[in-house]
């Protein structure tokens, strides 16, 4: 599935009084089916935001979002959302947190049974199913709230830093899989981080974000053929797009300090 | 086990506290019997008959009342947790009625309802109502908002967030808030039976402390606090039940 953002702005309201505080202004990006884009940008900027506003959490201020040509006006089962906060339920266990966005999408029996159990190993938690949340690490915990987005089945997965929290070698461990994964699932990814090399290492686009109120500066193509190795990141390639991402997010811009 | 043993090890300095302190600093049963005394009587002089019938009479009232509170808390509490609006208006409210002195109207339910069980059994649903209706309140108050944005961009109705997130997770609040209302319901239908009543085991103590015979009136404020210890329990059990997911802090 395609998405198209147009002209999107949002601004978060403060109050009658204080009016709205600009977060997007004009952001304009558009995603092939089974394109993995990245969206980078600094801290506070607007990234989650854009993520909220192609799931429909957020309707935009101006400005449109489309999935397939059509508006998006509330979340839907075809997009799923990673967040970099696992928000796993602590009274189920992993099988009961990843069929939890099958039971309010209405699935029951045995497809949800069926569908649960391959999202549980595509993630590689088999075996850990009656887990309860306290008792998995933190990167075992966002494997369960990837597997809880995937277990849907949707055409786009949409993720907020998912591996914003955890240490580098599950980082790079679990980046790794995910790829492995989209290989296998072929959805459209919308992947949003301020970690450029995880950015590179993951996207077939880079889409570089402003300071906040955020505008796309740059969308970046990378061209590093897919299956990815960890090595790719000791690559000369791997360097040249870190370096210039890296320059497009210091680089002084008008208006700002 | 340990922990009962470390439970009871509690009671134990505490009866042995007791002892010391009535027999040498204050050196009058009249005004504290010594423990050792006390048990005394409950092996030898107590009439467990009239005991047995009057603990019936003050457990009904107090589990009528119990139920009826639990009935119109709990509810309150979610709609007060849920719905802002209503929050605002009647929070306060509730937080001051919970302060109110319940002792200081005790006189007008009397006169309104009768020295009979009915007043009792008000007396215990005003009480009990408001430590659980403020508990459920702040339990569905304290959802974690993250889990809600989850649920919400899995498409979920209000509806399914109130079951599916709500309301297990004002579970261990509604069973803290239970917990409290145990010990005020007890608490307050004691006195009122103290007061104005004919029977129940608040007025088997109050008869006894008339006649200043102190170390038989110990035996059933003995069995009172022993029934709010087996109450709280049997909560406490439940609750170990349906939360077994909780990491154990102890």
């Amino acid at each position: 599935m395609s998405v198209s953002i147009d002209s999107v702005s949002f601004e978060y309201g403060l109050g009658a009084a204080k009016g709205g505080l600009p977060v997007l202004d004009g952001v304009t990006l558009s995603i092939e089916p089974g394109a993995f884009v990245a969206v980078l940008g600094p801290s506070g900027c607007g990234k989650t935001t854009l993520l909220k506003l192609v799931d429909g959490l957020l309707v935009p201020t101006k400005g449109r979002v489309e999935v397939n040509g059509a508006p998006v006006r509330a979340p839907s089962p075809e997009k799923a959302m990673v967040f970099q906060h696992p928000s796993l339920l602590p009274w189920r266990t992993v099988d009961g947190n990843v069929a939890y966005g099958l039971e309010l999408t209405g699935v029951g029996g045995e497809l949800l049974k069926s569908r649960v159990k391959s999202s549980v190993e595509l993630v590689g938690l088999g075996g850990f199913e009656s887990y309860f949340p306290h008792a998995l690490s933190g990167g075992m915990q966002q494997r369960v709230n990837i597997a809880r987005a995937a277990a849907l089945d949707p055409q786009i997965l949409l993720m907020d830093e998912p591996f914003g929290s955890l240490d580098a070698q599950t980082r790079e461990d679990l980046q790794m899989e995910f790829l492995s994964i989209f290989r296998k699932t072929r959805k459209t990814v919308v992947f949003v981080t301020h970690d450029i090399a995880e950015a590179v290492f993951m996207s077939d686009f880079v889409a570089v974000l402003s300071q906040r109120p955020a505008k796309v500066k740059e969308l970046v193509k990378i061209d590093i053929p897919r299956p990815r190795a960890p090595e790719v990141r000791d690559s000369s390639a791997f360097a040249g797009y870190y370096r210039r991402l890296w320059s497009m997010l210091h680089r002084p811009e008008e208006g700002a300090t | 086990m340990t922990r009962l043993a470390y439970g009871v090890g509690g009671f134990l300095v505490f009866f042995a506290i007791w002892e010391v302190v009535a027999d040498f600093v204050v050196r009058n049963p009249l005004f504290l019997p010594s423990f050792s005394s006390v048990v005394v009587a409950a092996a030898t002089d107590t009439d467990y008959g009239a005991l047995t019938s009057a603990l019936s009479v003050t457990l009904r009232n107090f589990g009528i009342g119990m139920v009826i509170a639990s009935a119109l808390a709990i509810p309150t509490g979610f709609v007060f947790g849920w719905y802002r609006r209503v929050r605002q208006v009647f929070s306060p409210l509730l937080s001051a009625l919970y302060a109110a002195p319940l002792i200081a109207i005790m006189p007008a339910i009397i006169v309104l309802f009768g020295v009979f069980d009915v007043s009792k059994v008000i007396l215990v649903v005003l009480a009990a109502f408001f430590p659980l209706a403020i508990n459920v309140e702040s339990g569905v108050r304290n959802i974690d908002a993250y889990m809600v944005e989850m649920a919400r961009s899995f498409g979920a109705t209000d509806r399914q967030i109130f079951r599916t997130i709500a309301f297990r997770a004002a579970v261990p609040y509604t069973l803290a808030g239970l917990r409290l209302a145990i010990g005020r319901g007890l608490v307050f239908i004691i006195i009122a039976e103290m007061f104005a009543s004919t029977n129940g085991i608040g007025y088997i103590i109050s008869t006894y402390a008339d006649t200043f015979q102190m170390t038989k009136m110990f035996v059933p404020v003995f069995l009172v606090v022993l029934i709010a210890v087996i109450l709280i329990a049997a909560v406490q059990l439940f609750e170990a039940r349906v939360q077994g997911w909780k990491p154990s802090n102890h």
